[in-house]
């Protein structure tokens, strides 16, 4: 075996030591665990998390898809700034981006205190937790979907126009059905990153039992008291994950062959 | 009818055009890079001129000094484009249908139009295939159905044998021909292939360094070949 080859087989052990081991010690341990792990909390947390995470994914899909497709065709003074914006939530520390939204929209917030106004108070609230996830995972989104309309041919798009269909018309029936892939991927990654949102969740949220505390955070609430009953929602997270890897997996399937 | 005098400043050189024509075919020769595609699209309305005025029939699509630009929804100009542009993930019959859905049709006459169009054009088998499963020569007249079907004002055909080897190149200019034949609607094709122009054209128009300069007719009475020596790449 060469220098190169022995480098790489030693790569694929530290990996599989780095992550497969302590994955599979989440679900060896918790499936020594006594089922009195699964209590009345963890199975709020667990109907909280889908919750706001398909809440945040519908929101990213709503305002997501037309900023892609804008991002993919336009190369406004606009469009740059957006995309800066975007690119900075995704490198942003999640606790950095719950501070922002508690300094934007708390009690005392730039645009918390016209809302608190009105008798809105959005800190520490669910609608807090789908703010944080949204935050988090939107650029997430929009990159994937972006890439998946930048590869949508505009010569297809002319033609449509051309044919007398409309814009809309065209972004329905055109540019949406082949950016299909892109646009799916983005929503399930989008979703996952939502599901394990933690640090912009706590900051801007807190940790209510019911109300605000997700699946990441009852783990880390739950750890404080016995690591049984970590082990156990650690473990249905991991359950989660692996769902969302498959399905991940088989929206990158479909491709059309060109035409 | 079709009338243009257009200015298109364009990377290296500024394109001066001036093309009318009637119920005839009249092809655009030029070298890659000379401007033939720009003037098609700019005809369908997908690139703006600098300067000038464009007409389709009765009506002024662009007219740079009466700010009159309308968007290529309005134009109803048929592009068969190089690339043939069909939706890769519609079949054959949803890309003829394209059109007609655009303008609201219902499904009987949406069915009633396409069939025939997939009649004309010998397309009935391939009704349900998806693009990605036609040959180069099936394309090219599911391009043409596409763009035939909604019964555009002018036919604007760009390269539309590039993409073909030598034999189907042939049989499908013929074939292509024939349509044009039975249509009877103004068709600018562009080609850089003189064959091609003489063939299917019955006017020739050659762009040169940004310039338009007509050629004698195509059915010359005198029967002389035409314009030897001018070779394009």
């Amino acid at each position: 075996m060469n220098t190169f080859a022995l480098t790489r087989a030693l790569a694929g052990v530290a990996v599989a030591i780095f992550i497969i081991l302590p994955v599979s010690s989440v679900l060896i341990n918790a499936a020594a665990a006594s089922p009195h792990g699964l209590s009345q909390d963890t199975i709020t947390a667990v109907k909280l998390s889908l919750l706001t995470a398909t809440l945040s994914t519908l929101i990213i899909l709503t305002i997501g898809t037309p900023l892609a497709y804008h991002l993919a065709r336009g190369s406004s003074a606009l469009s740059r700034v957006l995309e800066l914006a975007l690119n900075l939530a995704m490198v942003l520390p999640p606790a950095v981006a719950g501070i922002a939204l508690l300094a934007a929209f708390g009690r005392e917030g730039i645009a918390g205190r016209y809302l608190a106004g009105m008798g809105i108070a959005l800190p520490f609230t669910t609608a807090a937790v789908v703010m944080a996830q949204t935050f988090v995972a939107l650029p997430l989104y929009v990159r994937s979907a972006r890439a998946g309309f930048a590869s949508v041919s505009r010569v297809l798009e002319g033609a449509s126009f051309t044919l007398g269909a409309s814009e809309l018309t065209t972004f329905l029936r055109v540019s949406l059905p082949l950016a299909r892939g892109a646009i799916l991927a983005g929503a399930v990654m989008s979703w996952a990153r939502a599901m394990g949102e933690f640090g912009a969740t706590i900051m801007f949220a807190g940790n209510f039992v019911g109300k605000t505390q997700t699946m990441p955070l009852a783990v880390y609430s739950a750890l404080q008291m016995s690591m049984e009953k970590a082990l156990v929602l650690a473990s249905l997270l991991i359950l989660i994950s692996f769902l969302i890897l498959l399905a991940f997996e088989a929206t990158g399937k479909r491709r059309y062959a060109n035409a | 009818m079709l009338e243009l005098d257009i200015v298109k400043r364009l990377p290296g050189f500024e394109l001066r055009l001036k093309l009318a024509l009637c119920n005839e075919v009249l092809a655009l020769l030029g070298e890659n890079g000379s401007g033939k595609t720009t003037t098609l699209k700019a005809i369908a309305g997908l690139v703006t001129p600098d300067e000038g005025y464009i007409r389709i029939g009765d009506e002024v699509v662009f007219d740079s000094r009466r700010g009159i630009n309308l968007p290529p929804q309005q134009r109803n100009v048929g592009l068969v484009f190089q690339e043939l542009a069909l939706f890769p993930h519609l079949s054959v019959y949803e890309n003829i249908a394209f059109g007609l859905r655009a303008r609201g049709y219902s499904s009987t006459r949406l069915e009633e139009e396409v069939g025939a169009m997939m009649h004309t054009l010998g397309l009935e088998e391939l009704r349900s295939h998806m693009p990605g499963e036609l040959s180069g020569g099936q394309k090219q007249r599911v391009a043409l159905a596409r763009a035939l079907v909604v019964k555009p004002k002018l036919l604007l055909l760009d390269e539309p044998f590039s993409a073909l080897d030598s034999g189907s190149r042939r049989r499908i200019r013929r074939e292509i021909k024939a349509i044009l034949e039975r249509v009877s609607i103004p068709t600018i094709l562009v080609t850089h292939d003189f064959e091609d122009a003489e063939i299917l054209a019955e006017r020739v128009c050659i762009i040169a360094e940004g310039r338009g300069y007509y050629m004698q007719d195509v059915a010359s009475p005198s029967g002389e070949p035409l314009a030897k020596g001018v070779v394009f790449s």
